[in-house]
């Protein structure tokens, strides 16, 4: 048989393309070479974020062919702004299940509130999907290890939605995280480091995402299939707090503040600090208690690690006082705006050789199967530090943890956090 | 207090039984819930920890009274409670906690569980029983399986609790419905329990897609040999491709559970599915086989996979590697030769990135591969590798078609580049040179010679410029001065950076001193400024204020503490300026610790005259000072559609760190950052928050009551000053005196200084106020018939407010004392209540005659005139007063009217509800 590329495919069927389109797998096989084909996407979930500009987009490397909702309203919107954007109907699910078995999907990008990450991640890999996970990964640090393995075992590539590590200025550091990694992997600060994260920094943690508690259960809007929306999560009476732009006030579905911006800030510490195949031994916490289902806030959160290596969050509103270095070792600091006691860091830095490239084009790691930058498994692990503080957080007390077996240690409680069970039919 | 009295009242209500606990004060149970209750959410670990504590005192009786005052959400609210029993649970499964509490929590939650008929308050306990539960409550637990409300969250509570295995074998046996199964399937597979096999191959006979789903799921973690037959038959079946029942990837997943407890077994299983048509299902074989029986034995499969691909399957090969050894990789690296060029190409990235140093030389063979894919991989991997080979490989694909690569690989190239660099430096080639330049410029490989020498050949001098700031060191300086001098325009900044780089290693002191001997002083400008120094600042400033851009531009780079001053007076006389030296001065203005000391810098960035970009920058840096004054600062510029998104948000980031303070201008500043923020919301859903956000802190002003006068003051003719909000009649230090919650609080942490007066002046009034201390020895005043910016004690006359108990004034002396008039007319000595208790005072002042009366006590009731005998000041004209006792002068003692102030000696005080009624003129023989 005469081998097409898809694109050459496309283009003789014009713009009746979208029926037939077909996925770059069943054009590939043996001796197939495709850089140039264009591969597919599905969007689950396209009320926030993924309706955005950032997400909701298609280019000659990948199109967006579908997406998926439980809020009939979102769906609608959707299928409106890909009408305007692309000039194209797109194919559109209620059910996740039924985007990620379209053979048409090659990428299944997850933009749902994380207690469904886990799941559908799950799926999609067994599935044959590359995947795109918003942060935060999961809601559980057993969650996360449970997807990390289920995409090894399925040969897929996976990618969690945070980039710092490998772009864009890193918040108050005024830099990228590159000129810190040569710095730190320099020696120049010593070790161990401390790393302070806090509006004194250049971080704000969001606050805002509050719960409320004494919610009156109100009548489900005709358009929202409630109980899809809540999946594995425990059924609870509907208010519309619960859902959409406010979910990360609740436990059973994210963890505030904490958990909307831990990955973004911590996975790049996390990098920095060389820790991507292991997590803290201990977490302390400084809170006010916490209501069992509405999240609240917090004062401070510090994760240490064995060789003594320490990450440091402090609430909005409860930053020390005065200058407060970003990073903290025994022979340097570096403040807001990389602003460094080291003299002519820069210069010296200059001298020094880059750090490794990383792999940062995720539809070339999906076109060549090279892991991508912040892969399963780092982002299994910069998410425990997050579930690890929302677990310290919801019991109020400090937590011993083993990075080996990942567990907590001498602490029952906080491993039934660890593992916490799902509703009905929705396991992993 | 009311809080309290409203849950005894419940709980009384709820019928107390006898319910009492033996704690040293004889309170009952349902005392110390209610005492609990009030305390939470607990606001510090200490809180909880006590709270909880007392809590636990009363064993299960505190859950079941807490319990108890459940209701359904329609009815009432439950966060107290639910914090309650929350908390509990967490500090009774803290490590630290003794056994029996843990017990009695226990007991009390599942005592309670029969009592309670809300079914969300129900699962609430479940949940509970989740999370601190023993296989002792199980069966009471399980009771609630047969509910279909309750079945799932009992069911979970199950999953979470250890040795809940019976219960929950039980209740499949008699499971009926399909929920139910599928959420016992769910704990099965989460706990692992060979036990239930025989149950769950039963209920996959039912033939239901859904339920198999869940029945395959776990399997996975419970089968056993029979299992694995079914699994492996209903996954081949598949074809091993996905389907409803997620045969294969339970199957997948029960041979890697095999792996570790038989892996002769699981060998066997994983070297079956090799043979699949599924390439994922292959790689997972692969991946297990290798776990299964080791790397040597699976080395053919291996080397199959990487030889034949797919690109996924080689993936998943490579992947299967274990931590690898320089035999390994040389066993890996020998299957270069067999693969295709995408094979190579994915072989090779591997090697990079397993670190394979002992491979360096192989991969350097690759590294300029006709072949552009291999190539590609070859040179990222030999940049992460080093070795002389790579370098020299990536020296030469420098000069080839895939130059961009080999450059970034050599920017990581981990080890020393000088060498190699200065070697391109001397290639005959231009190309091979510039590439040499960039590599120079880019590692700081200290070669100036050379690069000195490439200045004035046409095909590299761009490169060479380019690079000459990175390649100087201190011993180039009269070089690059005499290059200065020399070279066309567009070439000085350039070598300005290059003048700078080779004055690093000179004293700072100095600095200066090495640029001014040098000529052609407008080209100096930008390292004078570097440099910092005085006489630099005096130099370039003298030139900006005769319109040298040239001298400006450097000013905006110079780190000198006079910088502000400096700008601030450029940006006065030459307007052309003024936005870019205002920018600069808000910037500096931002470094100033602490945040709070900055205000004053903003407050008078904002009075220059600079567009709104530059204001929105200073508004920026107003709010990151998070200073309450920084609101009134802000407002006028809400209004202006230009700069109103940055007032409003440091409106929004201000207040936030002032909830409930500043009083009317807050209210107004945040009012209108609202509409600010309700525009933005139509196009940007993150300002809906801030909207929120501001109706939130809004609410805290809404709750603070506004201080009105009596019907029986309001006819005698008082005047409000101060309402609890309003700061209208009030001028002065309103930095320091803020209003917070209702009172006019001052604190000292907001770095004004000075006192507040009233607007008005006043002559003869009758003054009344109250005040709290909430700190020791608190020392403040009231100041009468007194100017503005003078020590009131003596150019006015001044009413003594002092915390007069606190220990460090046991030596005061008694015209000190709280209500003297200071230093002329000693008060009676007020017993002031409990620190934190709201005083009542009332300060008359009617000609000479002051009357001070205090909690409805007279403390002060005499004439200033006859207290020293007309002598104010002292007959003599000298320092020392006889006649007044404190033996000073006090000229303004007979000021016949003047301001009221409130004196400010430091944080502490609060005063509120100030009101003042003005009373006739008295006859003017009282008065000289």
């Amino acid at each position: 048989m005469k081998k097409t590329t898809r694109r050459q495919f496309l283009q003789s069927l014009g713009g009746m393309a979208l029926l037939t389109i077909l996925p770059r797998k069943v054009l590939g096989g043996p001796g197939f070479t495709a850089p140039s084909d264009q591969l597919t996407k599905g969007i689950i979930g396209v009320g926030g974020i993924g309706r955005s500009g950032y997400h909701f987009n298609s280019s000659d490397a990948c199109r967006l062919i579908s997406v998926c909702d439980v809020d009939q309203g979102h769906l609608n919107k959707a299928l409106a702004l890909g009408e305007k954007k692309f000039g194209q109907k797109l194919a559109a699910y209620h059910d996740y299940r039924d985007l990620i078995n379209d053979p048409n999907v090659d990428i299944v990008h997850i933009a749902t509130p994380p207690h469904w990450h886990g799941i559908m991640c799950m799926d999609a890999a067994r599935a044959g999907k590359d995947i795109w996970c918003e942060k935060p990964m999961t809601r559980t640090i057993g969650e996360s290890r449970r997807v990390a393995e289920a995409v090894a075992r399925n040969n897929r590539i996976f990618r969690l939605n945070t980039w710092f590590r490998f772009k864009d200025t890193f918040y108050g550091l005024g830099t990228t995280v590159e000129p810190l990694k040569k710095l730190i992997d320099s020696g120049m600060l010593g070790w161990p480091l401390k790393v302070t994260i806090s509006g004194a920094t250049g971080f704000a943690w969001k606050f805002f995402w509050t719960g409320k508690e004494n919610l009156q259960p109100e009548t489900v809007p005709s358009e929202l299939d409630y109980d899809m929306w809540l999946g594995p999560a425990p059924y609870k009476p509907y208010n519309k707090h619960r859902v959409h732009q406010t979910f990360r006030g609740y436990w059973d579905y994210d963890g505030g503040g904490l958990a909307d911006m831990g990955q973004h800030y911590m996975d790049p510490v996390q990098y920095l600090l060389g820790k991507d195949d292991t997590s803290p031994v201990k977490v302390e916490i400084d809170a006010p208690e916490q209501h069992p289902d509405a999240v609240g806030i917090w004062r401070k959160i510090v994760y240490t690690y064995a060789d003594g290596c320490q990450i440091v969050l402090e609430g909005e509103g409860y930053e020390s006082q005065g200058k407060v270095p970003y990073i903290e070792g025994p022979l340097g600091k570096v403040y807001k705006g990389f602003e460094c006691t080291i003299p002519d860091v820069m210069e010296k830095l200059a001298e020094l050789p880059d750090p490794e490239p990383q792999q940062t084009d995720f539809l070339e790691c999906v076109r060549t199967r090279r892991r991508f930058a912040l892969d399963e498994q780092k982002g299994h692990r910069s998410c425990t530090l997050v579930n690890m503080g929302t677990c310290a957080l919801r019991l109020n007390r400090d937590l011993k943890f083993d990075p080996e077996k990942q567990l907590f240690i001498d602490d029952d409680a906080a491993n039934r956090l660890i593992e916490q069970p799902m509703r009905g039919g929705w396991q992993m | 207090m009311k809080k309290i009295h409203i849950l005894l009242l419940a709980i009384a209500l709820l019928g107390s039984r006898e319910a009492f606990s033996q704690d040293g004060r004889q309170r009952s149970t349902e005392t110390i819930v209610a005492d609990c209750l009030a305390q939470l959410p607990a606001q510090t670990q200490d809180v909880f920890a006590g709270t909880m504590q007392e809590l636990a005192s009363t064993g299960s009786q505190g859950v079941e009274s807490l319990v108890g005052l459940l209701v359904p959400a329609a009815e009432g609210k439950n966060a107290a409670t639910e914090y309650a029993l929350s908390g509990l649970v967490a500090y009774a499964t803290s490590p630290a906690c003794g056994a029996d509490v843990l017990a009695g929590v226990r007991k009390g939650l599942v005592q309670s569980l029969g009592k309670c008929s809300d079914k969300a308050n129900c699962a609430f306990v479940l949940s509970l029983l989740g999370q601190c539960g023993t296989a002792a409550e199980a069966d009471a637990i399980a009771a609630y399986a047969g509910d279909d409300y309750l079945a799932d969250h009992a069911v979970r509570a199950l999953t979470s609790i250890p040795g809940s295995e019976s219960a929950l074998l039980k209740l499949g046996a008699d499971a009926r419905n399909k929920a139910l199964k599928q959420s016992l399937c769910n704990a099965y597979a989460a706990k692992g329990m060979p036990q239930a096999e025989e149950l769950l191959l039963k209920w996959l006979a039912e033939g239901d897609a859904d339920l198999a789903k869940s029945v395959n799921t776990a399997l996975a973690t419970c089968g056993g040999a029979e299992g694995e037959q079914v699994l492996a038959a209903a996954a081949k079946k598949a074809g091993y491709g996905d389907e409803a029942t997620k045969a294969t990837e339970n199957y997948l997943r029960l041979v890697e559970r095999r792996v570790s407890e038989n892996p002769a077994a699981a060998a066997k299983s994983a070297k079956g599915l090799l043979k699949c048509g599924n390439t994922m299902v292959r790689g997972a074989g692969l991946r297990m086989l290798v776990e299964a029986q080791g790397f040597d034995k699976s080395f053919g499969d291996i080397a199959a996979a990487l030889k034949k691909g797919p690109a996924q399957y080689r993936y998943a090969a490579l992947d299967a590697v274990p931590a690898a050894d320089a035999a390994t990789f040389a066993r890996i690296a020998q299957l270069l030769k067999g693969c295709d060029a995408e094979g190579r190409a994915q072989i090779l990235k591997w090697l990079g990135d397993r670190k394979a140093e002992s491979e360096r030389a192989t991969v350097a063979r690759y590294v300029n591969d006709a072949d552009a894919v291999v190539a590609a991989a070859a040179i990222d991997a030999a940049g992460r590798l080093g070795g002389e080979e790579n370098l020299a490989a990536l020296v030469e694909a420098l000069a080839g078609p895939r130059r961009d690569a080999a450059m970034r690989a050599l920017l990581v190239y981990p080890d020393g580049i000088a060498t190699a660099v200065v070697g391109l430096l001397e290639s005959d080639r231009p190309e091979v040179r510039i590439s040499g330049l960039e590599l120079a410029s880019a590692r700081r490989v200290k070669c100036s010679d050379k690069v000195f020498g490439l200045l004035e050949d046409a095909a590299t001098a761009d490169a060479a410029y380019a690079a000459l700031p990175n390649v100087v060191t201190s011993q180039d300086g009269a070089r690059v001065a005499q290059l200065m001098n020399a070279v066309s325009v567009d070439r000085v900044p350039t070598v300005q950076r290059a003048l700078i780089a080779t004055l690093k290693g000179v004293d700072a002191e100095k600095r200066y001193d090495a640029v001014a001997t040098y000529k052609n002083a407008s080209r100096y400008y930008a390292v004078l400024g570097w440099t910092g120094a005085d006489a630099a600042v005096d130099v370039l400033t003298e030139a900006a204020q005769q319109g040298d851009k040239t001298a400006f531009e450097a000013l905006l780079t110079v780190e000198n503490p006079r910088m502000p001053d400096v700008l601030y007076a450029l940006a006065e006389s030459r307007p052309e300026y003024a936005d870019a030296a205002i920018a600069r001065y808000g910037e500096l203005a931002g470094r100033v610790e602490p945040r709070d000391k900055r205000v004053p810098y903003y407050a008078k960035g904002l009075n220059a005259n600079v567009g709104a970009a530059t204001k929105s920058k200073l508004l920026k840096g107003l709010a990151a000072t998070y200073a309450l004054p920084g609101l009134e600062l802000a407002l006028p510029y809400l209004d202006d559609a230009a700069t109103a998104a940055a007032a409003a948000d440091a409106v929004k980031t201000i207040a936030a760190k002032h909830a409930g303070e500043g009083g009317d201008i807050a209210v107004e500043a945040l009012e209108k950052a609202r509409k600010v923020y309700a525009e933005q919301a139509k196009s940007d859903a993150d300002a809906g928050y801030a909207v929120d956000e501001i109706t939130g802190l809004l609410a805290k002003y809404a709750a603070i009551a506004r201080y009105e006068l009596s019907d029986e003051e309001r006819k005698e003719g008082f005047e409000v000053l101060f309402d609890g909000l309003s700061m209208d009649k009030w001028t002065g230090n309103k930095t320091n005196y803020i209003p917070k919650d209702g009172t006019i609080y001052v604190t000292a942490q907001y770095g004004g200084s000075g006192n507040l007066y009233t607007i008005k002046e006043y002559g003869n009034f009758v003054l009344r106020f109250e005040f709290a201390f909430d700190r020791e020895g608190v020392n403040n005043g009231i100041g009468i018939r007194t100017p503005m910016g003078v020590d009131a004690a003596y150019h006015g006359m001044e009413i003594q407010v002092l915390d007069h108990d606190a220990p460090m004034y046991k030596n005061l002396k008694v015209h000190q004392q709280h209500g003297s008039v200071y230093g002329v007319i000693p008060a009676k000595r007020v017993v002031f209540p409990e620190r934190g208790t709201w005083n009542v005072e009332e300060i008359r002042a009617e000609g000479d005659h002051i009357t001070v009366t205090v909690n409805g006590e007279v403390i002060l009731d005499g004439n200033i005139r006859e207290a020293c005998k007309g002598h104010n000041v002292a007959p003599d004209g000298g320092k020392e007063n006889p006649y007044t006792v404190d033996h000073r002068n006090h000229p303004g003692l007979f000021n016949e009217s003047g301001h009221i102030g409130l004196l400010g000696h430091g944080p502490g005080i609060m005063f509120r509800n100030i009101r003042v009624k003005e009373l006739p003129a008295t006859k003017a023989r009282n008065r000289r």
